[in-house]
């Protein structure tokens, strides 16, 4: 089994985590530049940004991640595709805050601060592979997944539709935390989740992904 | 009363394909082979048990003839789908672009994964999240295009496949997804069903479009045999699949 990181539930509306938050307008602990969509060219628009918690987050040596994806509502982009370029993933390294960079005219997404708190998992249920698993295993599988948080950094990616786990530098990237649609009204296809990965190499000029997968 | 509830499924125990069901409504209509290439619809060949019904006493019947069933969990759901149930000489079919997949196994979900016809977000979940009747192989692409959009016809086209399928807005403004024609009435009688099962109400713009789609693409050999095999995984049929004409009997799903 890979190595796993500490799991810990994202709880939307606790506030113990500062600058963790979804919606609203990015709050900058650095130089912040407002992406662009590779396929239509329009502003991006803001979903989440998480920082880097010592020993809970590590996103060393950014000091945040923001994460926007084209909602342009003319266009069709692949937003759910780690590297169509229709979303991104702004790793912000320490420094004088600033947003730059041309906004989407739409209205931003409510704004929900988000807290950390000790979770649990099943680990080795969530974790089996699904083309070798038992029916037992199976079972155990979807079990594990209804009573995983929905919302979470650390662990193990909880799939709403099988396995998607994007690859970078050649193998596939590390889990580092996903986020249910709800409640936040986050569109990501039909009751999904967004997943953040980031390369296990590191030498790549975008070392953070992000893919969001429905039913 | 009309109870339209899904406490009567159960969870199984390790899978097994379920035993043949006990005959609910009368024979099925045997599988005929499509002629010119299009679909052929045959009525039952016996009066079913709910002859004369309509509207709630009939969906009232079809609940309690097709409620029932074996849930089977999601995992085995897609297990079943991609390694038999859609699986024909070793490929699955997309249903909404055609795409076809080389596959002995469950694929890469960014490749090819499960469509809820009748989406989770509204109301596919529990024991719906699982059932097969209302489940399809799709091209994962096509699948996030669809999201939770309703049915609908496309008049404004923002995505389209070859095969037909279209996500755009209607005559009306609403962003809708329209499948391949031969796959319109497939989706038609699935939502008539899930409605049907889990008590749950069509809109009704989507509902005239639905009954609109369920005459244009009749039933076909493959959907019935699809029909039948569910059955052997989860126990009941679809009852919209073995008489289409149920449906114009309901004013109102």
């Amino acid at each position: 089994m890979a190595t796993v990181s500490p799991l810990w539930a994202l709880v939307p509306g606790a506030s113990d985590v500062p600058l963790a938050k979804v919606g609203g307008a990015p709050e900058p602990v650095g130089a912040v530049h407002w992406p662009a969509c590779a396929t239509c060219g329009e502003p991006m628009r803001f979903l989440f940004q998480l920082p880097h918690v010592p020993g809970r987050l590590d996103l060393s040596p950014s000091a945040a991640v923001y994460v926007f994806q084209c909602e342009n509502p003319d266009t069709v982009c692949e937003r759910w595709d780690a590297h169509a370029g229709a979303n991104a993933v702004v790793a912000v390294e320490p420094g004088t805050a600033s947003v730059e960079g041309a906004r989407p005219t739409g209205v931003p997404y409510a704004e929900w601060s988000l807290g950390l708190a000790p979770a649990e998992e099943d680990t080795e249920a969530l974790s089996v592979d699904v083309n070798e698993a038992t029916d037992e295993q199976l079972a155990a599988l979807d079990r594990a997944l209804e009573e995983a948080p929905e919302s979470k950094v650390g662990g193990v990616a909880g799939w709403v539709n099988g396995d998607a786990t994007p690859e970078c530098c050649g193998e596939p990237m590390r889990f580092l935390a996903q986020l249910a649609a709800m409640p936040f009204g986050l569109a990501f296809g039909d009751n999904g989740r967004g997943y953040l990965f980031r390369c296990r190499r590191g030498g790549c000029g975008t070392p953070f992904r992000f893919t969001w997968q429905g039913a | 009363m009309l109870v339209r509830s899904t406490a009567a499924t159960v969870r199984p125990p390790p899978f097994v394909p379920a035993a043949p069901a006990e005959a609910r409504r009368g024979a099925s209509p045997a599988p005929r082979a499509p002629q010119g290439g299009g679909d052929v619809f045959e009525t039952p060949s016996q009066p079913p048990r709910d002859e004369g019904l309509k509207d709630k006493a009939l969906i009232q019947a079809l609940h309690e003839a097709a409620a029932k069933h074996k849930d089977l969990g999601y995992n085995q759901a897609r297990k079943v789908i991609f390694t038999a149930l859609d699986n024909h000489e070793g490929k699955v079919k997309c249903v909404y672009t055609g795409r076809e997949l080389k596959t002995n196994k469950i694929p890469n979900s960014s490749d090819m994964n499960v469509e809820h016809t009748w989406p989770q977000s509204k109301g596919a979940t529990g024991a719906a999240k699982s059932d097969l009747h209302h489940l399809f192989p799709t091209d994962s692409k096509a699948n996030s295009q669809r999201s939770s959009h309703p049915f609908g016809e496309v008049r404004k086209v923002k995505w389209s496949s070859p095969s037909g399928a279209k996500l755009g807005t209607d005559a009306e403004g609403r962003t809708v997804f329209e499948p391949p024609p031969e796959h319109k009435g497939n989706v038609a009688r699935a939502l008539f069903y899930f409605s049907t099962v889990y008590g749950k109400a069509i809109p009704p713009a989507e509902e005239a479009v639905l009954k609109k789609w369920n005459v244009q693409d009749t039933v076909d050999a493959a959907e019935l045999t699809r029909n039948g095999a569910i059955e052997k995984y989860q126990g009941n049929r679809n009852p919209f699949v073995d008489d289409a004409s149920l449906a114009q009997r309901i004013a109102d799903f």
